[in-house]
């Protein structure tokens, strides 16, 4: 196993790539998951604690509406994701959040819920927002059918044979999640009650957990719709096929004014991978089983990139040129080769920077999948309970050096130039989601949302230099508490490296996608499929164990999935 | 009175954006989301408390300025002692000195001026009245680790107090256009693939 190949004990301090290097909306637009993404952890805890899912209810019709409810117990405690499955017309199946009815609604729901229970949510979930909850309901969530596969799929099993393998590919999963709510949206329990218990502790967890019972549900859902069509000839999925299907997700731009309002969350985030593949990157020599295991990766991001095919016209060149490079790269892991040279991961990450910026997050994804579970410590680390806190005694001497050793970026930034506000981003009065919209041409843009952050901290930089008479963060902000949210963010980064976003989002060239891949990649998902350059599709858990296999922990296509 | 079961993130995000609605700027807004979970998590309708503070008939409202002022001059040791003025004040600066409490580890206390004198560290009921003589008080030493994290779920909501905090935050919201349902998202409107 490649987890004891590497020795990844270092003596010297790592050296963690710059914050002005990675946290570049390009490079973010760039990421790919990795074994500290969500999912991932998430796959390991269930394993770990040798889970069985059951399903105590199935009351569904012959065309597959009804009740589920499947549970779980992890780490003593039990939980359960009650799925109600409706009919939903073809004018209303919408991923958007301005839709108002979906084919599935969840709620992961903490214990095992009673019939009064369910009903109550059967009275609530498929309403989603318009709905109500409250403190033992954990996640909400709904998802639509990908209409012609579900179909396709259900359509085989009933004749007696599987779904077509390239389709299955292409597609990827039966059902598409268009929103999973957590942290105490709509009345369901806040986050803090999951913190501190064991299980669902760290990053999104619960949401992850949804998800993949989620998943579950949609095998079993098609399964029953093609058993119930034609019970003698019906066959089963074959496992090989189950596991290739994963979730979709429907993600806009709700998500992506997310990791600038949690600085200290992205940071951990960030830092976590930084840190995992800084320690890779000192690994002073790859034995063979670890070249090995490189090369099989290699292959194995090799075919992903094969069967990863788009229609966005700005990603599937992209994707072309990375097949060509990371093909074109092969030569670079000879083992004869890799097995004479000193820090070779160093070695392949430096060559590397020759390359595009998807080959260089590719290659980085990889060297931190190489070292196994070496790094998944790391994962620990990455929630965060609070975000940054004002320290108002700090001097304004301590705090101009903060500015000047963290936010050169925002400094440069030409703010009288058209083109760097072009943008405004505001919340829509019709769902209450975030949007962006262009200054000149909307209305709205005296209500901007505050994600100017480099504009933000320009202004307080020109009213620091005035200042003449404030000793201290509280006195200035006393006269001037406009800048109370710059000041905090700039206290912030001091400790937290990676907390910004070294862009200007306001600027001609922000693309939100960008910021989504970076937060769907921390996720878990793949197959990034962008509708627009604020709108993207992607799978989740595709290649991942199923409730019948969790057991055995990890597969190998839980990083990148591949359909052999 | 009726009254409405919120979470905590919902009294947090309601709060916070009333008080951008009210003219308040983002980092002080952020506070008085914080400072509103802190208090609903002592038993007192934060929501209802923010709506009070606010309507001093003056937008933004120059008394959460002059709270938060007297906060951070308490926080950075500049003074000892900050008054508790009228309830509503009262309570907006006790629980954006708890919130500081909280997140900077500092000794402050809540002294009522007849004897009584609560570690903020401790204090798990914020309901009580709050005398015209009660101050927030640092206390000596550096450090005062949390031993009340909050009750499990809120304290309830005036349905009202809570009616006038989304119209508040209505304030913030840009009205759809034709060009923000079209673009705005950056989606189509139906998915039947």
């Amino acid at each position: 196993m490649i987890e004891t190949a590497l020795d990844l004990s270092t003596k010297p301090a790592l050296a963690l790539r710059s914050p002005d290097v990675v946290m570049r909306l390009q490079r973010m637009g760039a990421s790919f998951p990795t074994r500290l993404s969500f999912l991932r952890s998430l796959i390991r805890r269930l394993a770990a604690s040798g889970v069985t899912v059951h399903r105590p209810v199935w009351s569904m019709d012959d065309e597959g509406f009804g009740d589920a409810v499947y549970t779980l117990n992890l780490a003593g405690h039990d939980y359960s994701l009650v799925a109600f499955s409706c009919p939903l017309p073809d004018d209303q199946r919408s991923d958007r959040v301005i839709a108002e009815a979906w084919d599935t609604s969840y709620v992961l729901y903490d214990g095992i819920p009673d019939a009064s229970e369910i009903d109550r949510l059967r009275e609530n979930a498929p309403r989603q927002e318009a709905g109500r909850f409250g403190p033992r309901d954990l996640v909400l969530s709904r998802a639509n059918k990908s209409v012609r596969f579900f179909e396709h799929v259900a359509d085989s099993l009933a004749q007696g044979r599987q779904p077509d393998r390239q389709r299955l590919g292409e597609v990827g999963y039966l059902l598409r999640t268009t929103a999973v709510y957590g942290n105490g949206k709509f009345g369901i329990a806040d986050r803090f009650v999951l913190a501190e218990r064991e299980g669902l502790d760290g990053p999104f967890q619960a949401e992850m957990l949804t998800v993949w019972l989620i998943r579950e549900f949609s095998h079993d859902l098609v399964e029953h719709v093609a058993r119930r069509r034609a019970p003698e000839t019906f066959v089963p999925l074959a496992p090989d096929l189950r596991r290739h299907i994963g979730v979709g997700n429907s993600t806009g731009l709700g998500m992506a004014p997310f990791l600038a309002n949690h600085p200290v969350l992205l940071n951990n985030w960030v830092l976590a991978r930084e840190t995992a593949l800084a320690r890779v990157r000192a690994t002073p020599h790859l034995p063979m089983p670890a070249l090995k295991r490189l090369a099989d990766l290699w292959r194995q991001a090799a075919l992903h990139l094969d069967q990863w095919s788009v229609g966005d016209n700005a990603l599937m060149p992209r994707i072309q040129r990375l097949r060509g490079e990371w093909a074109e790269a092969e030569g670079w892991i000879d083992p004869a080769k890799l097995l004479t040279i000193p820090y070779p991961v160093a070695t392949l990450l430096d060559r590397s920077q020759s390359m595009s910026l998807d080959f260089q997050e590719l290659l980085a994804a990889l060297a931190i999948e190489l070292a196994g579970a070496d790094n998944d410590d790391l994962a620990d680390s990455m929630a965060a309970t609070r975000e940054g806190a004002l320290q108002p005694g700090m001097s304004l001497a301590s705090l101009g050096g903060l500015l000047r050793d963290h936010y050169a970026w925002a400094m440069a930034i030409a703010f009288d130039a058209p083109a760097e506000t072009v943008q405004f981003w505001y919340v829509s009065e019709e769902k209450l989601e975030p949007r962006l919209g262009r200054r000149t041409a909307e209305p709205g843009a005296e209500l901007e949302s505050p994600l100017d952050i480099a504009r933000q901290v320009q202004r307080l930089a020109a009213d620091l230099g005035d200042n003449k008479g404030a000793q201290t963060v509280a006195t200035f902000l006393a006269r001037f508490p406009q800048h109370r949210h710059a000041v905090r963010r700039i206290q912030t980064t001091a400790a937290a490296p990676y907390a910004e976003i070294r862009d200007n989002l306001l600027s001609d060239r922000c693309l939100p996608i960008d910021m989504l891949r970076c937060k769907l990649a921390f996720f878990g998902a793949s197959k990034f499929d962008p509708r627009s350059d604020r709108w993207t599709r992607i799978t989740l858990f595709q290649g991942a164990p199923t409730a019948g296999e969790i057991r055995a922990g990890e597969t190998d296509d839980c990083w990148l999935p591949v359909l052999s | 009175m009726t009254t409405i079961l919120l979470s905590y993130n919902e009294v947090q995000s309601v709060t916070r954006k009333a008080a951008n609605g009210a003219g308040l700027p983002h980092g002080v807004a952020e506070d008085i989301g914080l400072a509103a979970v802190w208090l609903s998590a002592r038993g007192v309708d934060a929501i209802g408390t923010v709506v009070e503070a606010f309507a001093e008939g003056v937008e933004p409202p120059q008394s959460i300025f002059d709270a938060l002022a007297a906060v951070d001059a308490l926080c950075s040791a500049a003074v000892n002692v900050v008054p508790l003025p009228d309830r509503a004040s009262g309570l907006l600066i006790l629980g954006l000195g708890g919130t500081a409490a909280l997140d900077m580890g500092l000794g402050i206390a809540l002294d009522r001026g007849d004897g009584d004198v609560v570690p903020l560290a401790r204090l798990s009921d914020a309901t009580g009245p709050i005398p015209s003589v009660a101050v927030l008080r640092r206390l000596p030493g550096e450090d005062a680790a949390t031993e009340f994290l909050g009750a499990p779920r809120p304290a309830a909501t005036d349905a009202k107090a809570y009616a006038a905090a989304l119209a508040l935050a209505a304030r913030t919201y840009v009205p759809a256009s034709e060009l923000s349902r079209t673009q705005g998202a950056g989606a189509g409107t139906t998915d039947n693939d």
